[in-house]
């Protein structure tokens, strides 16, 4: 409801005039957290549904006068400066170069991963997990036991920080991959929150993109194998 | 005599929409109607879900207070799980909900409260130009440097939780991260730059020690005329205003109060539990009403859904609550009107009494007897109730008078922080149990109440501060303590009613509102417009 009208009426009676469609954050996007099951509230993205299937609320054919389909700016929050930059490339009439990737997202900013710039990267190198949380801080990559999502998730949060100052796998907090249409992943269901999926309690379910287990796993061993001292200490220390 | 209803809508921002009707009698409010207009089902979702998944959920409640609902999420399952939280994870989660409530405080003050009260409406008062100079939306002078100053304070959020919102970096045990030196030092940058020019250069003219060197109405009184800095200070701009145009006459509301109080003492709650709570609270709990004050016990909270679209009637207390949503329309029959359930607390003696949350409710507690030497014990804002009573403008100082307040605990906090300390310890994960945790977000009491069974959530139920305060008639037909506000209200212009935005903004709340007046007599509508900052 939005001034005595049920969001959907405005929708319906504005997306038609609209020149520009622009959905931002994950609940315009793809439904957001309200869409976990049992989805109590029927909540649907404007062109996509939760889990990333084309369609939602305004249909898979939906495009808005300029002739452009919605331009998702995901996340749970979307950032800022993704918001901003966008707007300001739209009005300042750069539409063509905002190419979009399959879920529509600004390329621009969703073809990196979090895992860009993450400052931990090397400790991922050498497959190096922190001991445990509240140490993250000092060493170590979430991947293995934290269910860092870094490697398969595509958000520039390491490219450009929040608040200017930090992101979350910075911080020792594990990507949940919240610009993602299967956020979250797992539906929250036992055993999902921050903790790694694993296959056969060892090789992680979720592999980083585009590897197959079997020269993840090789790759994994030859690291772990050659994976300096330094790898096993502190690196952010006091 | 001329009675009419107004639909009042966009009057709150964040978390949803409310719908608030008053019926206006002889240009005066003589009853209201508020009504939670969305319905987004959080507690249905997290049932038979994961236990941590509240610390992923609660904070997307909301947009403004995340960190708030992360804090009291994660007590909830400290409790429930009994862990132990070294002192430093206490720190570094008290720094970070009291970080968000400092963005909050200007932010809330210029964007939220502003608008409306430079209403053109207003231009033929004294004070009139040199207020819209400074608080007018947008391009106010202070308007632009308070607001834009005011993301400081998070970016401190965000060297210990990654972001802000919407970090979910506070887990049963302690917290993710491990500081280093530089991001204590970095964090005490901001907040001292920060300080340095809004809080003291802008806000109050003076240094906050000065500040709070003020006991009574008529210190405050004398520290305006004290010196030109003061004098012209935003904070003495606003009093003198609030005085012109009246906001202090009206918005009085109950006067009765709940806070569930914050900041958990580092030492003295590193084993988390529901009935050690109370003791170890920096910012003390408390009810007070009828001119007593109670201590708080979060046995006596019920929520009634007499009125509201959920299946049945009457009341529950939170660990036996339900959450069955019926079709609003079916509701309607039933005399149901609103997505909110009526939170209530049972005074000893007296019952099922609505208590105001929020900056009154908390400064009334601070003024508590019996404080422990490390609980906060002022009694500044008790006395401006008790000389000028309750009302718009009582609210705001009770809200902005903590901004001094926690700049110094983050301060000490940062201070006492112990780098080479623990942060977090893994705790144990039993299958089953009950947790209570609390806070207070910016706008009020904030509260999770969690069951565990399996392994899973049996039942988890969140009570938000906008729902102590617009929670509809109960059972009883007791009106909500923000229904009770605008009742009394005058309105000058029934077309545009700026006076109930002045209530409704002092209490901040988590929703969107809208406003249409209609005729109470023939039903017809009158005018509808937004309020402003909406
Ligand atoms: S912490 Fe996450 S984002 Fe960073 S390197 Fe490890 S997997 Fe990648
Ligand atoms: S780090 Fe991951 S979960 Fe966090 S904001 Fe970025 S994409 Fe979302």
């Amino acid at each position: 409801m939005f001034a005595g009208r049920p969001m959907k009426d405005w929708i319906d009676e504005i997306a038609p005039k609209a020149g520009i469609v622009v959905a931002i954050g994950d609940c315009a996007t793809y439904g957001g957290l309200p869409a976990v099951p049992p989805n109590p509230s029927d909540s649907r993205g404007l062109q996509f549904d939760r889990g990333g299937v084309k369609g939602g609320y305004l249909g898979p054919d939906f495009v808005s006068k300029a002739g452009l389909p919605v331009i998702n700016i995901p996340g749970c929050p979307a950032h800022p400066d993704w918001i901003s930059q966008i707007i300001v490339a739209l009005a300042a009439g750069r539409a063509a170069d905002l190419a979009l990737d399959d879920f529509q997202r600004p390329k621009t900013f969703f073809t990196s991963f979090t895992q860009t710039g993450c400052t931990r990267v090397q400790f991922y190198t050498y497959k190096q997990d922190p001991p445990k949380f509240g140490e993250g801080m000092r060493t170590g990559c979430l991947f293995y036991e934290f269910g860092c999502r870094g490697p398969m998730t595509h958000s520039p949060c390491n490219r450009i920080l929040w608040n200017r100052q930090s992101s979350k796998t910075r911080a020792g907090h594990p990507c949940t991959g919240c610009t993602e249409p299967g956020f979250p992943f797992g539906d929250l269901e036992k055993g999902t929150v921050f903790k790694t999926q694993k296959v056969a309690g060892v090789i992680p379910k979720d592999e980083p993109e585009g590897m197959d287990s079997g020269s993840y796993m090789a790759l994994a061993g030859l690291s772990r194998a050659v994976a300096p001292k330094w790898s096993k200490e502190d690196m952010f220390v006091v | 005599m001329t009675t009419m209803e107004l639909n009042v809508s966009p009057l709150g921002q964040v978390e949803g929409d409310l719908d608030v009707k008053v019926a206006i009698t002889d240009g005066v409010v003589t009853d209201a109607w508020t009504e939670a207009a969305m319905f987004r089902g959080f507690e249905i979702i997290l049932k038979g879900k994961d236990p941590q998944a509240g610390l992923i959920m609660t904070p997307r409640i909301c947009g403004i207070c995340g960190g708030s609902h992360l804090y009291k999420a994660c007590y909830a399952l400290d409790t429930a799980w009994a862990t132990y939280v070294p002192p430093n994870a206490t720190r570094v989660r008290n720094i970070a909900q009291a970080c968000e409530t400092l963005q909050s405080i200007p932010r809330w003050f210029y964007a939220i409260m502003c608008p409306d009260m430079v209403a053109a409406q207003y231009s033929s008062f004294p004070l009139y130009e040199e207020v819209a100079k400074r608080f007018a939306p947008y391009v106010g002078t202070s308007y632009q440097t308070g607001v834009t100053l005011s993301q400081h304070p998070v970016e401190i959020y965000a060297i210990f939780g990654g972001q802000w919102p919407h970090s979910s970096f506070m887990i049963p045990g302690g917290v993710m991260s491990a500081p280093t030196l530089s991001d204590v030092t970095r964090s005490i940058s901001i907040l001292e730059n920060w300080a340095r020019q809004w809080l003291e250069g802008q806000w109050l003219g003076c240094s906050v020690d000065r500040w709070l060197e003020n006991k009574t109405w008529s210190d405050v009184q004398a520290w305006m005329e004290e010196n030109e800095s003061q004098a012209n200070s935003d904070l003495a701009l606003f009093i003198k205003w609030a005085l012109q145009i009246g906001l202090d006459k009206y918005g009085q509301g109950y006067g009765n109060y709940l806070a569930t109080g914050t900041f958990l003492n580092p030492d003295l709650y590193t084993n988390p539990t529901v009935d050690g709570r109370n003791a170890a609270l920096q910012a003390r709990s408390g009810i007070y009403a009828n001119g007593q004050y109670f201590d708080f016990d979060q046995m006596r909270v019920t929520e009634d859904v007499t009125h509201s679209f959920y299946q049945g009637t009457g009341s529950r207390h939170p660990w036996e609550g339900v959450t069955e949503p019926i079709d609003p329309a079916e509701g309607a029959k039933q005399g149901k009107y609103t997505w909110a359930k009526a939170p209530r607390y049972d005074v000893p003696d007296l019952g099922y009494v609505p208590l105001e949350v929020g900056p009154l409710a908390r400064q009334m507690m601070a003024a508590k007897p019996d404080a422990a030497d490390f609980q906060d014990a002022d009694p500044f804002i008790r006395n401006i109730i008790d000389e000028l009573g309750p009302s718009v403008l009582t609210r705001v100082l009770a809200r902005v008078h903590e901004a001094p307040k926690y700049y110094k605990n983050v301060q000490n906090w940062l201070k006492e922080l112990d780098l080479h300390g623990e942060f977090y310890v893994k705790p144990g994960e039993p299958d089953s149990g009950k947790g209570f945790g609390s806070t207070e977000a910016a706008r009020g009491a904030l509260s999770d109440w969690i069951v565990l069974e399996g392994g899973k959530i049996a039942n988890y139920q969140v009570i938000t501060p906008t729902a102590w305060n617009i929670g509809p008639r109960d059972g009883n037909s007791n009106v909500g303590p923000m229904e009770q506000s605008f009742v009394g209200t005058p309105i000058e212009n029934p077309d545009f009613p700026v006076e109930l935005g002045n209530v409704a903004h002092s209490f901040d709340s988590c929703l969107v509102c809208t406003v249409h007046a209609y005729d109470g007599k023939t039903g017809k509508e009158l005018a509808k417009f937004r309020m402003g900052g909406g």
